[in-house]
This record gives C-alpha cells, sequence and structure tokens, in this order.
C-alpha cells in the first residue's frame, strides 16, 4: 500500500516539532537573555581550562581586628581555588567609602569584573551585563535562603545576586534606664515609647533620647519602620505620602518639645555617648553597625573573651528603631542586604566561565556571610549557617533571637542601582536639609511637603554618577 | 702647642636656650611650655629660697649612693645637701665651694671605659629610625625596619612633668659639644610644648635610670656614634611610660599637645592613618579623624568632640 507523500509530509512535520518541542524544553527555555547573549546556566566547569576571574571587593573596615577581613577573603578564595585549581582569581579590594563610580566606568567600557562584592547592599546595576543568579541555584539552595534577603534583591525577573547578609538598622537602650523598653524590644507603640522615656528622663535627669539629627537615617528609619516602605518604592516612585512624612516629623517634634530628646541639635550630636555613658541618655540613635559594636563592645553585650563567660553587664542593648504608629507591631525594618553580583563582560567568555563566576560568588558568599555577619551584627543570609554564626558572634542567646527576627521582617533599599541612587542621595540631600530644621521650629506639615517635593525632584533629575 | 680658642661656661649659658629654641619652627614658638623639656644646666648652690627640681634630686641621689648623703631625697638644695656636696668636693681634690658646676658633676662619676651597647658596627646603609623604650630604658636604631644597634639611655623621671614625650618625632636639629648636662652631642626633637633632644650626658651613672627631665640621655661615646649615623629628619619613636593626660578640650588644626599625640597613636591603632603622632594638630590628622567620623556614623567635621574620644577609647 502506498503512503501518500501528503503523510510522509505531515509525519515529518510532527517529528521536526516534537524534536523543537524537545529541543526547547531541554535546552533553550533554560538559557537566560543577558543583553545579546544567551547563556546556559547548566554548563559546567571545564576542569582542563584555565579561568581567571576578576573579583572586586569592597573592603570591611574593622577596626578591632586590623586586617582580618582580607585575610577571611583571601582564606575563602583560596579553599575554592582547592577545589579548582584551575581558576585563578585577581582580587581587588576596594575601600570600603569608595562609591560604584569605577564599575560603572567598568560596565560603560563592557569590561567589568566578574563578580563584585556589594557589602552595603546588593543591587541591580546593568541588566545588559548582570546575570540573574536565580538559574544557577540548587533546589537545596533556595531553601536556603533568608527570605527577606531573596524579597530585596529579586524582581519579576528573577534574583539578581548571591544574598550574604541581612543587617537591620538598630539603634541602642540602656538596660538600666529603660526597663520598659527592654522588655518590649520588639514591639512596642508609640505611647509605651514616650511613657518609657519619659520614666528614663526622671531616672536620669537628662533627655533620654540621644540623636544626630544631622543625619537623617534617624528619620529615615523611623519612616520605614512605622510604613514599611522606602521613600522610594521599586519601580522609582514616591512612597512616602506628605501625610506619612508629617506624621514622622511630627513625632519627632513632640519627642523635642517634651524633652525627650535634645533642643541643641549640634551639641547633641556630637555628645550622644557622652550622654548615654553618663546615664543621662537611655536610647541612641541612629547607630551604624560600627558604632553598634562599640556600644555593644563597652556595654559588656559582645563578649570580646577579656572577661569570664557570663560576665557581660548587658548595659547596652540593640533595638530597632521606634515607630510613630500606635499599633502594637511595626511594619517593617530598614536593612542593608549584602551580596555578590555577577557579570559578563562585552567580549563574552563562555557559559563555563560564567559558571565558574557563580560559583565562586556563591562560594564567597557562604563562606564570608557568617564570618562578615559576626563582626558587623547581621545575620547571614544562609540560614544553614547560622550556628556557626552564633558560635562566633560572641553575643548572648537572646541577642542572637532578636536578630534573626529582625532581619525576617527586614526590607532593603530598591533593588534598581537607579531608584537606590536615588534614595540615597533624597536621605543625604533632601531630609539631611530638612529634617535639622525640627530643631529651629520648623512645623512638620510644611516641611514634610518640601522634603515631598525635592524627592519629586530628584526623582525627576537625579542621573546616575 | 698651641691654645684652643675657650669659651666660658657662662657665655654658653646664655646660648644654649637660644640654640634649643632654634631647633623649634618658629610657628611653634609660643606653644613651648618653658618649664617642659631639657633645659640649659644650672649651677646649683645655696641659695634663698632654695633651689628646687629634678636636678636637685638627681645630685641628691648621686651623693648618697656614693655615700655622702643627705639622707632625703627631697629635691630640695637645702643646707644638709649643700654640706654633702661640700664633703664630697674636698674627698674629689675640688674647691669645697658647695656650688655644683660641670667640674663637680664631672667628678661625681666617670664614663664607663668598657662599651655598653651592643658591638659597634659600621656606618648603616638605608633608612633609620630609632625607637626609644622608656620602659626597657633602651634606644635601638633601625635600618630598613631590622634593628642594627641597641643603647642604654636614661629617661624622663616617672612623674607628670618630666616623663620623656611618647610620640613619633623626628631629629630637627644636631650639635657638637654644648657640654655640660647635655655631653658631647645634642639631637633636638620636634616636641611641640617643650625642649626634648637626645643628647650625651655629664652624668653617666644615670644612664639605666629614670633620670633626666624627659631628655633621652647617652653616654657620650654612644651618643657621639649615633650623631654620625642619623641625618636630620631621621624618625624618632619614644614608647613606654605614658603621662595622665585629660582630654577635656576639643581639638581642631592648628593645636597641639600631648592630648594630640594620644589621639594620633590611638588613630593609627585603629587603622586611621594620621601619619604619624608627633603632637600637631594638622590636616592628616583631621582627615584621619574624618574617616573614623564617617565609619562611626558621627558628624563629620575634622575635629574631636567628646564623642570621638569615647570611640577612641580616651574616655
Amino acid at each position: 500500500m502506498a503512503f501518500p507523500l501528503r503523510r510522509w509530509v505531515a509525519a515529518l512535520a510532527m517529528i521536526l516539532s516534537l524534536a523543537g518541542g524537545y529541543w526547547y524544553y531541554t535546552y533553550a527555555s533554560r538559557l537566560i537573555r543577558v543583553g545579546e547573549v544567551r547563556i546556559d546556566p547548566l554548563a559546567t566547569i571545564d576542569p582542563e581550562r584555565e579561568y581567571r576571574l576578576v573579583v572586586w571587593e569592597h573592603e570591611v573596615p574593622l577596626p578591632w581586628d586590623q586586617g582580618a577581613h582580607r585575610e577571611a577573603l583571601t582564606q575563602a578564595i583560596e579553599e575554592f581555588r582547592s577545589v579548582w585549581p584551575n581558576v585563578t582569581v585577581d582580587l581587588q579590594v576596594i575601600p570600603w567609602h569608595a562609591d560604584h563610580a569605577r564599575l560603572r566606568e567598568a560596565l560603560a567600557a563592557g569590561s567589568p569584573p566578574d563578580i563584585y562584592g556589594m557589602p552595603m547592599g546588593a543591587r541591580l546595576i546593568d541588566p545588559r551585563l548582570q546575570i540573574p543568579v536565580h538559574p544557577y541555584l540548587s533546589p537545596e539552595a533556595k531553601d536556603d535562603l533568608l527570605p527577606s534577603s531573596v524579597a530585596s534583591l529579586s524582581d519579576e525577573a528573577g534574583l539578581w545576586a548571591w544574598p550574604k547578609w541581612v543587617q537591620p538598622q538598630l539603634w541602642v537602650v540602656r538596660e538600666d534606664l529603660t526597663p520598659a523598653l527592654e522588655r518590649g524590644r520588639s514591639h512596642w507603640t508609640k505611647s509605651e515609647l514616650l511613657s518609657a522615656l519619659q520614666e528614663a528622663k526622671e531616672r536620669s535627669g537628662g533627655a533620654p533620647l540621644a540623636l544626630n539629627p544631622f543625619d537623617a537615617s534617624a528619620f529615615f528609619e523611623v519612616m520605614v519602620a512605622s510604613t514599611g516602605k522606602n521613600p522610594i518604592g521599586r519601580d522609582g516612585s514616591r512612597e512616602w505620602s506628605v501625610d506619612e512624612i508629617t506624621h514622622g516629623l511630627a513625632f519627632f517634634q513632640e519627642l523635642i518639645a517634651q524633652g525627650l530628646t535634645g533642643r541643641d541639635a549640634a551639641g547633641m550630636a556630637r555628645r550622644r555617648l557622652a550622654e548615654f555613658w553618663n546615664r543621662r541618655a537611655a536610647m541612641i540613635g541612629p547607630v551604624n553597625p560600627w558604632l553598634l559594636r562599640h556600644l555593644m563592645t563597652r556595654g559588656g553585650v559582645v563578649d570580646d573573651g577579656a572577661g569570664p563567660e557570663g560576665s557581660a553587664s548587658h548595659l547596652a542593648l540593640a533595638v530597632p528603631p521606634p515607630t510613630f504608629l500606635d499599633a502594637s507591631s511595626r511594619a517593617r525594618l530598614p536593612a542593608v542586604i549584602s551580596g555578590y553580583v555577577v557579570f559578563r563582560q562585552q567580549e563574552y567568555q563562555g557559559d563555563d566561565h560564567t559558571r565558574a563566576a557563580m560559583a565562586l560568588a556563591e562560594h564567597l558568599s557562604r563562606r564570608l556571610g557568617p564570618w562578615e555577619a559576626a563582626h558587623l551584627f547581621a545575620v547571614p543570609a544562609h540560614p544553614s549557617a547560622w550556628q556557626a554564626w552564633r558560635d562566633d558572634a560572641g553575643l548572648p542567646a537572646k541577642e542572637l533571637d532578636l536578630l534573626v527576627e529582625w532581619a525576617r521582617s527586614a526590607i532593603g533599599p530598591p533593588l534598581r542601582d537607579t531608584f537606590a541612587h536615588v534614595q540615597e542621595r533624597a536621605i543625604e540631600t533632601i531630609l539631611a536639609t530638612y529634617f535639622p530644621k525640627l530643631w529651629e521650629g520648623g512645623e512638620p506639615k510644611a516641611l514634610a511637603e518640601e522634603i515631598a517635593a525635592g524627592i519629586d525632584g530628584l526623582r525627576a533629575v537625579v542621573k546616575l554618577p | 702647642m698651641a691654645q684652643r680658642p675657650h669659651i666660658p661656661l657662662a657665655v654658653l649659658a646664655l646660648f644654649i636656650p637660644a640654640l634649643l629654641a632654634a631647633a623649634v619652627p618658629p610657628a611653634l614658638a609660643d606653644t613651648l611650655d618653658p618649664s617642659a623639656g631639657c633645659g640649659p644646666e644650672r649651677a646649683l648652690s645655696l641659695r634663698s629660697p632654695a633651689l628646687t627640681g629634678a636636678d636637685v634630686i638627681e645630685l641628691q641621689e648621686r651623693l648618697k649612693t656614693l655615700g655622702f648623703g643627705p639622707e632625703e631625697i627631697d629635691g630640695v638644695y637645702g643646707p644638709e645637701t649643700a654640706q654633702a656636696v661640700r664633703r664630697f668636693q674636698e674627698v674629689a681634690g675640688l674647691v669645697p665651694d658647695g656650688v655644683v658646676g660641670p667640674e663637680t658633676w664631672a667628678a661625681l662619676g666617670p664614663e664607663p671605659l668598657t662599651p655598653t651597647a651592643s658591638p659597634p658596627k659600621e656606618k648603616p646603609e638605608g633608612e633609620m629610625m630609632i625607637v626609644v623604650d622608656t620602659n626597657q630604658l633602651k634606644l635601638t636604631l633601625y635600618v630598613n625596619g631590622e634593628p642594627y644597634k641597641t643603647y642604654p639611655v636614661a629617661v624622663g623621671r616617672p612623674n607628670q612633668f618630666t616623663l620623656s614625650p611618647v610620640g613619633e618625632w623626628k631629629i630637627i636639629h644636631k650639635s657638637r659639644n654644648w657640654g655640660g648636662g647635655f655631653g658631647t652631642r645634642w639631637m633636638g626633637l620636634n616636641v611641640p610644648w617643650g625642649i626634648y633632644g637626645i643628647h650625651g650626658t655629664n652624668k653617666p651613672w644615670s644612664i639605666g635610670t629614670r633620670a633626666s627631665a624627659g631628655c633621652i640621655r647617652m653616654f657620650n661615646h654612644d651618643v657621639e656614634e649615633l650623631y654620625e649615623w642619623v641625618p636630620t629628619g631621621t624618625p624618632v619613636k619614644i614608647i613606654g611610660v605614658e603621662p595622665d593626660v585629660s582630654f577635656d578640650r576639643r581639638l581642631r588644626t592648628g593645636l597641639t599637645g600631648r592630648d594630640v599625640v594620644f589621639v594620633q597613636l590611638r588613630l593609627q591603632e585603629l587603622g586611621f592613618d594620621a601619619q604619624g603622632a608627633d603632637g600637631r594638630y594638622g590636616p592628616n590628622t583631621a582627615r584621619a579623624v574624618e574617616e573614623l567620623q564617617r565609619l562611626y556614623g558621627l558628624p563629620v567635621d575634622g575635629e574631636v568632640y567628646e564623642d570621638v574620644y569615647y570611640i577612641l577609647g580616651l574616655k
């Protein structure tokens, strides 16, 4: 029986479409498009090939343990190379205070490093050359990531950095002056806070909240803790309404009016530690990780090995920034989400090269994450590393538990570099200009309108440096 | 034999303060505390009111060691001390006038003939640095970062006003043969609040003790060797016994003092490069302070205010 030609053609077409479907299902669908390049994330590292990976890492200065960070970094790289001796790592350490200008220049030239460490907050910098990392995550690795870190470093296209640690922004209280605050370190209402500060004022005779009005982080942190929103949203829009800003400013105005924080902004900004250690101030903010370390060490919370175990006096305790809410729970906690981003170069070096870069970035995030977190009051992004972190941090179990709790409700700045940059500028210029005016008698409503207009203006004009 | 020109000691004594002051940059001259550091040697005698000071203590201690008294080391040149001096001068074949000048000091103890430092070596080549350890009472010359030779020294007496100045200094002036208490060589340091230097001595017995008014004393033969080896500008780091310093004033560019030294030392310990600890609050110190302020989230103005002292661990 003759098989009609038409049937042959139909059968061939079916076979071809099945083969195409199979090809798409098994290969093409997993390719990641980065700029004009499609990358196969399942490519493997060729043990016979020599790879050279360029790593730019920001230094993490630890004045109490100088050189230790670079040593830990070098050691982590050596550990990787013991598994992959065919990988050479060109490590360049960038000063801690350097911005990302050099990276942006390298991106513009099409020659960024393979891995860029962003300890002060990972970002999506350039989707044409930055490679998403989620296709490289094994199912186990996906489960071993703190959800708040993934949420902050992801958008609809996926996860854009290997999370390293989450650092909630904290303030500090004196345990002996604020027993009420100590009991409610996770949740307290505005009225509870005011009453505790009033009590501390009666005990100490000083203004119990020692602020640095010229560091607008104080206002920013209270706003995020209260509203759960950054000033700049993930899409670049202004998230804080004029009403919310007014509420935030009115909260500080009330603190000033009741004598719960100092009226002399310049003097208070420079005497916060003096007031705190002389038992005149009960609460201090804002407190970055280095200042926190100073306070915790001097306050006896950090066990620096100098005294017998359990000798810590626990005089200074970390607390979340206060909120201006009268609800019993806070919205979110502002945080730094540290991580490694991976780039391809304009002249693409191959899927196996990318795979090697991803492997090293993941290794560094897992290896250095717990170590840095233990020094900087942060929580490693990998829960599997928490036990090692707990052992190294030198903090009492309760403090570590609270840190984890706070890290779970953390919210990082906007993911996209442009918007994160606008937010940074908004804090450093707009908030830093108008927030101190409260101490000069500025009215919250008027200041809030200025702040909102300033942020909108920034959104319109700020270009990346 | 031709007679060597002889400068009367009194004339020399008139010039020594001027020469010492010349070792200090003019801009800092007005910050000098005339009572701090090593002044020119004065003649000691019984006067009214009685002379007092570190030199009197040193004299009393030496006389007592040699068995001439006085019983009490009180730093006051009173009748008992004058009597002890006269007794010593008689035994030493000097005019027993009770006046302690260069001849009496010289007779109180000769310099040892045997070397007290590690064996002499050739003049070293390379980058030199001097470290004076006031705990160990030793001065070590480092060449290219390696210890080259160590000498015994006398350092400042252990009281608030005569301790040797801990800090990082430079030799800014070199002179020969001032004689008297400064011995045969003088290398002045750029300490901003007083006149300090490394010098020889006419009290060799004091080497290995805390006897000076803050200067670093060496045996004459040692200081002569060191003098030939180290050029002007050689760094001199003095470590060891630290004075009690109060940290009450706000430090800013242009100020000098012991408190500045300790701020600079502490900045360096914490990894903020103040480019030395010379007691002068200059642009490098201000930059280091700014970096600390930025890292710890303090108001950034490059000045040492109260919270900066706390971070530095000085309060």
